[in-house]
């Protein structure tokens, strides 16, 4: 285990720890998979600023668009409209999940304080009361989520003071998420500042362990048709899952203490939920793998069953499932035979450590990988799959498509799977998605556990086969990047060490 | 709820209070969807990390309608953190404006400030003014996103690009128009509605200049002061860049909202028009022949919505602009019942009664509820009001149709079940394409 066993997390403290603080993360590197690992082990990552930047995300994106589908809850921004912007899809979205596929009834209110220049200028706390109470007597929710933005921030609002000032008025409980992007340049630092507050606000004793519980932080990117598979792996060690905090109701928030494991999809992430629910609850959990791929879903499920008591049962469970796959997954590897078909991998952590291990059951070969942010967690995992998939280059990027595109230019893999709001599906290969969504309900959406790999691993052939959208566009749309920037060498090449700073690794 | 004089309501909560889901954004937002609309236009955000994917974010929220050469995550930004919250900004813009003249490919590069750099006070202006030069000039877009509303922020850009890009009068070039008002995204069909009036006016000899959404990039904003008027086509946005327009390029302008259906589009054609001298007898020829085709194609319709039309009593969700339009249409010439005019696009007071009054006395003498609310809550009350079968909406009030068991179609923004491109419900092509989406939902054997 590494350096980071021992990094506790202080939620008398009013939020997290930055990731950069806690996690020694960056969001800017390039190199080989073996030489992250020694940075990394030696505490000797290059902490780099980028001289030229595109928009990334904020730390408020990827709080808001992860809690907004908690059941019985209202969501507070404190902040101008425009912060609220992303907010606007979501309720729609999640509603198109069918009924019958277990999707529990839930209405998804958002409220946004609305911040004008004059409360600029003489504070916004009474804006929030008055959010605050509004939530209270339109919907009367078990809890209200405050999220807070850069323009709060700066402000100095003292947002817990108004909370304070309102506890005889509320009967919700008010979880105060501290969101201002400027705190942090690793914006998953959000992540983080979800589990902080659910945990130190929300989150109550154990009446009684649940023997049979098992907690899975699920980012934005386990979809449900995921969680309709990871369900029907845990039914049959007799297991039930509780996802945080995506559909879950304040109540199964609350007795989060009780889960018997809390199992990883992602370590950026779900860690802090791990670490804060182990310490002050002392629920048990692993960090890794995740559920992704053969190899790796089989392990998962061994060590859920580890903590719930199933190991007699967790074999003949993956021995049958694996009867049931290989058939399938033969017939599919033989259409991947002799193609020598390469892979660029560009996405969030999970995807990154876990998903050239799956392209390797298939026969897939792995060019590199574009992660937005790395953390010692993750290279501590990471560095285990060098053997399989070879010592790959490394990039590092919160975003940043004009270094994604230098990269792709370069290594002309046949597949890659970048966001597709970088441009890059003007490309000779297919672009191919990384995963689906939280709302998708197909059974296409599904990547994760034993038939995830089957859907994802056609979802990939059927991309290699016919590239036809991408060939179309590729050359014939005009790039805002200048001819000179993939015709040198470095993409690395607005990147600069950053003056002053600790370097990231091992904490 | 206050009642006006003119028998509309205004909903309690207004544009500058606590709101629950507004389906406008902010200032910043609002100048970002206008010039990543505008080809080869580079906008830079001066902001925090977050707010130029988040406003982008919206074409996504209007019915998928992409990122193109330089929305999305490609837009570049200075991502503003702590240190610049300490030390100020300035340093940082200057380097990445360097670095984004250096390597992004453009004809004119727009700075957007957004609320950090308002707050901590920098010096926009003087660093754009150090690295601005003729072949590649820089404009500053002041936008802190507590300053407005997305309408607001369209017209900033409008008038910086006057004031900072333009500066000067042009010789007017006869029969040319500039459309204002049309805003990208928060109108969902703004390309396909801006490309019908562009179509329509052309017939009648008049060139617009649709400054959005078309392929000549900075050309459009070159041509801005040789028009010889300014089309305004929102009943209220778009009048402050014209008023601008007006002093700083003599340039008069008209207000004629966007017109859906025969008889709207006809007096639209009329107006410009006579606004422009274009001699009556050819711009009647052109309604004409306009409205023969549209009238086949209404009564190859009318089969079908005859048997529905008495049965679809309505109500309406939208921005002022698709409001007047589609309310008109239906109630004046398709035969059904507008029960509810919901606006939410925050009209400023003065102009809340004159819009009121366009979508008054309709048909033979309806008057539907007309309320002006921006709160998600003050919707669903004013809804829960009223007698409807159809609702035209955003996606927001999708499922409440749903719940109620009613037909819906998407005509406001944000959309979240369709792929908009080209779609128009403007003029005479938009209104057939509307009718098709109406009736779809309630296809039915006779």
């Amino acid at each position: 285990m590494s350096a980071r066993e021992n990094v506790p997390v202080d939620l008398s403290a009013k939020t997290c720890l930055t990731k950069e603080q806690r996690l020694g993360s960056v969001n800017a590197y390039h190199g080989k998979l073996t030489k992250l690992v020694a940075d990394v082990e030696a505490g000797d990552l290059p902490v780099l600023r980028r001289a030229f930047q595109q928009t990334e995300t904020c730390s408020l994106m990827q709080a808001a668009m992860r809690i907004l589908s908690i059941r019985d809850a209202v969501i507070v921004v404190h902040g101008p409209v425009g912060c609220a912007a992303s907010m606007n899809s979501y309720r729609e979205i999640f509603r198109n999940i069918p009924k019958d596929l277990g999707r529990p009834d839930f209405e998804l209110h958002w409220l946004t304080t609305n911040l004008t220049e004059t409360d600029v200028v003489h504070g916004g706390e009474t804006k929030l009361k008055e959010a605050l109470l509004l939530a209270e007597e339109r919907y009367s929710p078990k809890a209200i989520f405050v999220i807070t933005t850069c323009t709060t921030g700066i402000m100095g609002d003292d947002v817990e003071g108004a909370i304070e000032s309102l506890s005889d008025e509320l009967t919700a409980t008010v979880v105060p998420i501290h969101c201002e992007s400027i705190r942090s340049a690793i914006s998953q630092t959000a992540f983080d500042a979800i589990a902080h507050a659910t945990v130190k606000y929300l989150v109550k004793p154990a009446r009684e362990v649940q023997k049979d519980l098992v907690a899975i932080p699920s980012p934005y990117s386990i979809t449900w048709s995921d969680r309709l598979e990871l369900n029907r792996l845990l039914g049959k060690l007799g297991l039930r899952a509780q996802y945080i905090p995506d559909f879950a109701s304040v109540e199964e928030l609350e007795y989060l203490s009780e889960a018997a494991v809390v199992a990883p999809t992602c370590q950026s992430y779900g860690d802090y939920w791990q670490v804060a629910l182990h310490e002050k609850f002392g629920v048990p959990y692993f960090r890794h793998p995740s559920p992704l791929g053969v190899a790796n879903t089989s392990e998962w499920l061994r060590q859920v069953a580890k903590f719930t008591g199933k190991e007699d049962l967790v074999e003949a469970v993956i021995a049958e499932e694996i009867a049931d796959l290989t058939p399938k997954l033969d017939e599919l590897k033989a259409k991947f035979e002799g193609k020598d078909l390469s892979l660029l991998v560009s996405g969030g952590q999970s995807r990154c450590t876990f998903l050239p291990v799956l392209a390797h059951e298939l026969g897939i070969r792995t060019t590199a990988i574009q992660a937005l942010e790395i953390d010692s967690a993750m290279v501590e995992e990471l560095g285990k799959s060098a053997e399989t998939i070879g010592d790959i280059e490394v990039h590092v990027s919160n975003w940043q498509p004009y270094e994604l595109t230098h990269m792709d230019a370069r290594l002309e893999s046949d597949l890659h799977t970048a966001c597709p709001m970088m441009g890059l599906f003007r490309r000779k290969g297919a672009l191919v998605r990384m995963h689906s969504f939280r709302s998708d309900f197909s059974k296409a959406g599904n990547q994760l556990g034993f038939r995830g790999v089957l859907q994802y691993g056609y979802i990939l052939l059927r991309a290699y086969n016919n590239p036809s959208l991408q060939r179309q566009l590729s050359g014939s749309v005009a790039l805002p990047y200048k001819k000179w920037w993939t015709r040198q060498p470095n993409m690395l090449h607005y990147a600069s060490p950053e003056p002053g700073a600790a370097s990231g690794g091992a904490r | 709820m206050s009642h006006q004089s003119s028998g509309a309501v205004t909903a309690v909560r207004g544009a500058g209070d606590a709101l629950e889901a507004p389906k406008w954004s902010c200032a910043f937002g609002g100048a970002l969807n206008a010039a990543t609309n505008v080809d080869r236009v580079i906008p830079i955000t001066h902001s925090g990390p977050g707010c130029g994917q988040n406003q982008n974010y919206r074409s996504y929220s209007a019915g998928s309608q992409g990122s193109g050469y330089i929305g999305g995550c490609v837009t570049p930004s200075s991502n503003l953190g702590e240190r610049e919250v300490v030390f100020g900004g300035e340093d940082r813009l200057r380097e990445q404006l360097a670095a984004t003249l250096e390597l992004m490919d453009g004809d004119l590069y727009v700075v957007l400030t957004g609320c950090i750099p308002a707050m901590i006070g920098d010096d926009v202006e003087s660093v754009v003014r150090e690295l601005s030069t003729p072949r590649k000039p820089i404009i500053t877009v002041e936008t802190a996103g507590f300053s407005g509303s997305t309408y607001f922020g369209y017209e900033q850009f409008l008038k910086a690009v006057a004031t900072q890009l333009l500066k000067k009068p042009r010789k007017k070039v006869a029969h040319s128009v500039n459309l204002l008002g049309v805003v990208p995204y928060q109108n969902l069909f703004w390309r396909g509605d801006l490309t019908e009036i562009t179509r329509l006016l052309s017939r009648i000899g008049v060139t617009a200049n649709q400054i959005f959404g078309d392929s000549i990039g900075i050309e459009s904003l070159k041509r801005i002061p040789s028009a010889s008027l300014n089309v305004v086509l929102s009943p209220w946005v778009g009048v402050e860049s014209a008023e601008v327009f007006e002093e700083q390029f003599g340039t008069p302008f008209v207000v004629a909202p966007l017109p859906t259906g025969l008889g709207d589009t006809a007096a639209f054609l009329r107006s410009i028009g006579a606004a422009l001298g274009i001699d009556e007898i050819e711009v009647e020829a052109v309604i004409a022949d306009e409205e023969a085709r549209a009238v086949r194609r209404l009564d190859l319709a009318a089969e079908l919505t005859s048997q529905f039309s008495s049965a679809l009593p309505f109500a309406i969700v939208a921005d002022t602009t698709e409001a007047v339009a589609l309310t008109r249409y239906l109630a004046n010439e398709i035969g059904l019942t507008p029960t509810l005019v919901v606006v939410t696009d925050a009209p400023p007071q003065e102009a809340q009664a004159p819009i009121a009054e366009l979508v008054t006395g309709l048909g033979s003498g309806l008057d539907p509820r007309i309320v002006f609310a921006s709160d998600a809550y003050d919707i669903d009350q004013a809804l829960k009001g009223e007698h409807f079968s159809l609702l035209l909406a955003s996606s927001q009030e999708r499922y409440l149709a749903s719940d109620l068991g009613i037909g819906y179609v998407g005509v406001a923004y944000p959309l979240n079940n369709q792929l908009v491109i080209t779609r128009s419900y403007a003029g005479y092509e938009g209104a057939i394409t509307f009718l098709e989406d109406v009736m779809s939902v309630f296809f039915a054997p006779v």
